[in-house]
């Protein structure tokens, strides 16, 4: 049998029969011509009849091979491992969302599902915050919502007919930084104070309005107090003698009453703001310390805290 | 292989339930597969082949929907998951390209099966399998552990690898003999 390059498997010694590049002996050739029948029973770790030692060797190789590579995972390593793929095929359809994070080893592990629910609440609240700050941003640029908006912000306190008022020249965005329109910034923190004063445990539509009027006036602790709405309802229980934060910031104290609101006293903490060139923003600034249940902070690193995979 | 999953029929009952998620389907498929495919990278020389393993059964959980066919089919398919993931590891390490040198897997703590004989094999031990097989190229080696480690057919491996079941034959005979001059050179007694 010559070969295109005449080569021949059978004349060893022929100078003019050359090998192949690769090196195969005739030997080599031997197990070539008859290879295919013989591979299927080497890769099986049988080997062929009255084969050289080789062969035999080579054989119990393939034996070795397949009892030593085909090991399952390291028992706990498995169950891990089982788990998370349980988990993923329990998700509601393939290809949601995984799942499945790393754990400190770096290894697949499965999010518990209690930590999944958790991540969904997150979010939802960080959903709503963003809403209600968004709400909060449209009264202080003086743009009334959309009326389901609208009427879901009066019910809780927000917004509502004084939002919607230009309120003269305190809505005009000047009004929110800096120039004359400042001081009027500091009489309706003056107003708001005294109403909370006042009123001893005032709470929902008054309290509300006077706030947004604050809110788009520019004031930075209206703002500030809006965003705290949702937990506003801890002013009833609230510590009389207590300063606001707002109050604790432009060293002003109310006369004390039952409604002051002692929630707010760490956020005297914070720094103070520029006077007058500090816009309603700033006043939400101790707002993303996480101080409430579900403030800024919180909020924004709702996401991370799944440590999906995917 | 576990007796029940051999049966065509018994399969596509497994592959149901394991489409409806259920917990013992996938625990059997894991059993049934994670060996092999561990097996299978681990020869490779995957640099953590328990890991990539885990990632690989993910990818059929997720893949599953647009798989069909039989255990034969599911075993290759399987198989192909693990090969592309060990590709798109590959790629990921370019940027230190190291010829990867398969790990040594852990010395079994299980009994030998009883039709194994114990002889050369022995002596030959895992490190020395592990060496052998680094000798070999990537396709080569792809090819040994995929007929001898996964049991698969030159055809199936040919599916997996993407190539015809021509150039299989020939991997798998360069592989045979680069095994084979190396025992010589080596002159491993029988």
């Amino acid at each position: 049998l010559t070969g295109r390059n005449g080569n021949s498997a059978g004349r060893n010694g022929d100078e003019r029969n050359h090998r192949p590049a690769w090196g195969a002996s005739d030997e080599e050739m031997r197990l070539l011509a008859g290879i295919d029948a013989d591979a299927e029973r080497l890769v099986r770790g049988e080997a062929p009849r009255g084969a050289e030692p080789e062969l035999v060797e080579l054989a119990a190789l393939m034996r070795e091979l397949r009892t030593t590579y085909a090991l399952p995972p390291a028992e706990d390593v498995g169950e891990r491992q089982l788990a998370a793929i349980i988990a993923e095929a329990a998700a509601p359809s393939a290809g949601s969302a995984v799942a499945v994070g790393r754990d400190s080893a770096g290894a697949v592990t499965p999010i518990p599902p209690a930590r999944r629910g958790r991540t969904h609440a997150f979010r939802l609240a960080a959903a709503g915050l963003a809403t209600l700050l968004a709400a909060t941003a449209l009264a202080i640029a003086g743009v009334r919502p959309p009326a389901p908006l609208d009427n879901v912000l009066q019910q809780i306190g927000i917004g509502g007919e004084e939002a919607a008022e230009p309120a003269g020249g305190d809505s005009d965005p000047p009004a929110r930084g800096e120039g004359p329109e400042a001081p009027a910034s500091g009489d309706a923190r003056r107003d708001g104070a005294e109403q909370r004063g006042g009123g001893g445990e005032t709470r929902g539509g008054d309290r509300s309005q006077s706030e947004a009027r604050g809110a788009v006036r520019g004031e930075p602790g209206a703002a500030a107090r809006i965003a705290e709405r949702p937990s506003a309802t801890r002013t009833v229980n609230s510590a009389p003698g207590r300063t606001t934060a707002d109050e604790a910031r432009t060293g002003q104290t109310p006369p004390q009453s039952p409604g002051s609101s002692g929630d707010h006293a760490p956020e005297a903490t914070g720094p103070p703001p520029t006077p007058g060139s500090q816009g309603a923003v700033q006043g939400l600034e101790p707002r993303s310390e996480g101080k409430s249940d579900f403030g800024l902070g919180q909020a924004a690193e709702a996401p991370d805290r799944g440590g999906s995979k995917r | 292989l576990g007796p029940n999953v051999q049966v065509d029929e018994s399969f596509q009952e497994l592959l149901a339930a394991a489409r409806r998620g259920a917990d013992s389907a996938w625990r059997e498929i894991y059993t049934e597969l994670s060996p092999t495919v561990l097996g299978y990278l681990r020869g490779r020389g995957a640099a953590e082949p328990e890991d990539l393993t885990g990632e690989v059964f993910l990818q059929v959980v997720r893949d599953l929907g647009r798989f069909e066919g039989d255990w034969r089919g599911f075993r290759a398919w399987v198989l192909a998951i693990a090969h592309h993931r060990l590709l798109d590891e590959g790629r990921r390490r370019s940027r230190r390209p190291v010829d990867p040198v398969p790990e040594p897997p852990e010395p079994p703590d299980r009994e030998p099966a009883e039709d194994v004989p114990v002889g050369a094999a022995s002596r030959l031990g895992l490190e020395r399998t592990t060496e052998l097989l680094a000798g070999l190229s990537p396709d080569q080696r792809s090819v040994i552990l995929l007929r001898v480690v996964a049991d698969l057919s030159v055809e199936e491996v040919g599916r997996v690898l993407g190539k015809r079941p021509g150039a299989v034959k020939q991997l798998q005979r360069r592989g045979l003999l680069a095994i084979r001059r190396r025992l010589e050179r080596e002159g491993v007694a029988s």
